[in-house]
């Protein structure tokens, strides 16, 4: 089924929308959710509590051209929560090493408890990815939004690990100035 | 705020990037080779700003990075330039993948736009879909401007009024278009990149060498050691040396490995060097682990170890772990050892005392024999002329051994030293590299026709097409002929070349 006719179901409150969309996207999302929480049965959970939060959120939404990256969102969303909320998981050591190296993109002058506005803030982390050629920006994205392995990603783009370090590494200095030049400084 | 938020943050990324990203399983087909990948896809990134705005040069739009006013690394000058200059408040590039240590020359010989310029859209179209059909390894041999101008003809006042007609846009200088007219050595001498080894009329590269180790073996250790020193000093000074570190030693690692004497290809299915190294059948070489059991796993594998530390390369039964030897030195009966092993045909053997018998069974046909000794040809690499006269091994036992007209897998820089070694015994020339096809030995295999002779060196020229074939009345039975003829040579480019040009020939 085609993703207008399953927002469609979701919009008429048809509970059906929820199993048309876990026979189209159900293993793409088991598998984003998998590679962040790196345990199948908590993935598993994940994707479940995505459906459920899909539902709430269609309507008001209605993403009817981009229903999986909607989604995909979503389920990033709750499997980063899984990963900080549940000790037991492995996983949380490696969350904080990627938010350390994230840490390498915060200009100096932001204060630890400083909020930025969101709207701000996409407005700078689109601004910088759209400057990005489109290698470098798949590159952040799996490491930063899909948070794949650097094994992974340089497997995937036929590169060294090194190389994909040093990539990340220079798109992470980007960022930081990306965010200086903005204005994102007290 | 901290990096933890600005990860859960990204969440705000555009979902069409998001869409982009996303982590598709079906991955890279493995004969692609990313360098091949790399070199096509520059070529179409030339070729589709040429077309969005041919009247502009594209160069403009492509950062890159400056290149750098010193010379790169070369294996006879070993007094590096500080090649570095001043990189704070260089703006990092925007645009382009991470080349820098997987090309051969310098970034702006890469891009033919202004060879398109010249020539025009569609004879650049043309030239283009027939550099694609190019293998990866000729797609990578030549700088793609340098094969454009010389295969379409271009010549070189036009392309430096072009050049000049860019202005501040020009990316080529006066030296890169001098180079880019020049004989391919003296091209890739000049054209190098400032990160790449030129060694012997070759060009290296980091990512090259750590993907095709082999091409260690062909580059003195000081020189593999100097370039990555200069490597090490380059990333130090641009701040990546914690990402590369590892990765420039770890070709260190291989530089230094032994094993890197063999060509990794050799022997699919099975380790094709065995004959090398084992002067006895490896029928000969395996113990039973129920004797291994007997005698104690701890016991028999400190004994091994010791054997190998006092006699590798062995040259007599008690030098190296198998069955005679290990009933010898555990003691075991021939009852004990009927009772451990089932070939009894081998265990008479064993107990007969016999060793000339036992060798003379087991020998393979690779290793000299002499009485109860015997020499492989990994006895005869690692010692010297002196040790052979020692042992007995007179030059005719070399000439007749089988073992010196065999490569073994043996790269072309150990085998020439092996090459060398052998020759200086026997006072004369011993050629042990059939298997590496070079000019000398590509101009003994030719076709006749009535035009003409075309030996093996024209057939697999620069450029050479089967409409060159054709014109001078090669036919493909005639190929077929000379591939028959160069079969010994069938893991070589050159005979790939050849059954390409059947196959195309015949379509």
């Amino acid at each position: 089924m085609d993703d207008n006719k399953i927002v469609g179901l979701y919009l008429l409150r048809d509970e059906s929308a929820i199993i048309h969309t876990a026979e189209k996207y159900g293993k793409r999302i088991r598998a984003l959710s998998q590679n962040i929480v790196a345990d199948y049965q908590t993935a598993e959970e994940c994707e479940n509590d995505t459906y459920n939060e899909v539902w709430r959120l269609i309507p008001p939404n209605e993403p009817r051209e981009y229903l999986y990256p909607f989604i995909a969102r979503i389920v990033r969303h709750i499997s980063l929560d899984f990963c900080r909320k549940r000790n037991a998981l492995k996983r949380q050591a490696y969350i904080v090493d990627l938010s350390e190296e994230l840490d390498e993109c915060i200009p100096s002058s932001f204060s630890t408890e400083e909020v930025i506005d969101d709207i701000f803030l996409k407005e700078a982390i689109n601004g910088f990815l759209k400057a990005l050629d489109s290698e470098k920006r798949k590159i952040f994205m799996q490491r930063y939004w899909y948070l794949d392995e650097i094994k992974s990603i340089a497997k995937r783009f036929s590169m060294s690990e090194s190389n994909v370090k040093v990539i990340l590494h220079r798109c992470r200095q980007m960022l930081k100035k990306y965010l200086e030049k903005e204005g994102y400084t007290v | 705020m901290r990096g933890k938020e600005l990860l859960d943050k990204m969440e705000l990324a555009d979902l069409e990037f998001v869409q982009e990203a996303e982590i598709k399983h079906n991955k890279k087909s493995g004969f692609i080779k990313w360098t091949a990948l790399a070199a096509s896809l520059l070529l179409i990134v030339a070729v589709v700003l040429y077309t969005r705005d041919y009247k502009k040069p594209p160069v403009a739009e492509i950062v890159t990075p400056p290149i750098m006013a010193v010379d790169p690394p070369i294996a006879d000058q070993p007094t590096l330039p500080d090649p570095f200059g001043d990189v704070e408040g260089q703006d990092i590039p925007i645009g382009g993948g991470d080349t820098r240590f997987m090309r051969l020359y310098v970034d702006e010989v890469y891009n033919i736009a202004i060879a398109s310029d010249i020539v025009g859209r569609e004879a650049s179209d043309e030239w283009t879909s027939s550099f694609l059909e190019l293998s990866a390894v000729e797609q990578e041999e030549l700088p793609t401007l340098y094969r454009i101008i010389n295969d379409l003809g271009i010549p070189k006042e036009a392309i430096i009024k072009k050049n000049e007609e860019y202005g501040e846009y020009a990316s080529l200088t006066d030296d890169m278009i001098d180079a880019l007219y020049e004989d391919i050595d003296t091209m890739k001498m000049k054209l190098r990149s400032p990160l790449a080894l030129y060694h012997n009329g070759e060009i290296y590269t980091l990512d090259g060498l750590k993907a095709n180790p082999m091409q260690l073996s062909l580059i003195p250790l000081e020189v593999i050691d100097d370039y990555l020193d200069y490597i090490t000093d380059y990333c130090t000074s641009e701040g990546e040396i914690k990402y590369m570190r590892e990765e420039i030693e770890s070709v260190r690692t291989l530089a230094n490995d032994e094993s890197l004497k063999f060509n990794s290809n050799y022997g699919v299915g099975g380790d094709g060097n065995s004959f090398f190294y084992s002067p006895l059948s490896e029928m000969f070489s395996a113990i039973e682990v129920s004797v291994i059991r007997y005698v104690g796993e701890d016991k028999f594998n400190d004994w091994v170890v010791e054997l190998n530390e006092r006699y590798e390369p062995a040259s007599s039964l008690m030098e190296y772990a198998n069955p005679y030897s290990v009933a010898m030195h555990f003691g075991i009966t021939k009852e004990e050892m009927q009772e451990l092993m089932s070939d009894s045909e081998l265990i008479e053997l064993i107990y007969s005392g016999d060793e000339s018998a036992i060798i003379s069974k087991y020998v393979n046909e690779f290793t000299i024999v002499i009485g109860e000794r015997f020499y492989s040809p990994y006895w005869l690499y690692v010692h010297s002329i002196e040790d052979y006269k020692k042992a007995g091994i007179t030059p005719d036992m070399l000439i007749d051994s089988k073992g010196i007209r065999y490569t073994f897998g043996l790269e072309a820089h150990a085998a020439k030293v092996f090459e060398d070694k052998l020759s200086k015994f026997v006072g004369h020339e011993i050629d042990i590299r059939g298997k590496i096809m070079n000019p000398k030995n590509k101009r003994e295999y030719y076709i006749p026709t009535e035009e003409g002779t075309y030996d093996l060196e024209w057939l697999t020229g620069y450029g050479r097409t089967i409409q060159d074939y054709e014109k001078v009345g090669i036919t493909v039975e005639k190929l077929e002929n000379l591939k028959d003829e160069i079969e010994f040579y069938n893991e070589t480019s050159t005979y790939e070349f050849i059954d390409s040009c059947i196959h195309k020939m015949k379509e």
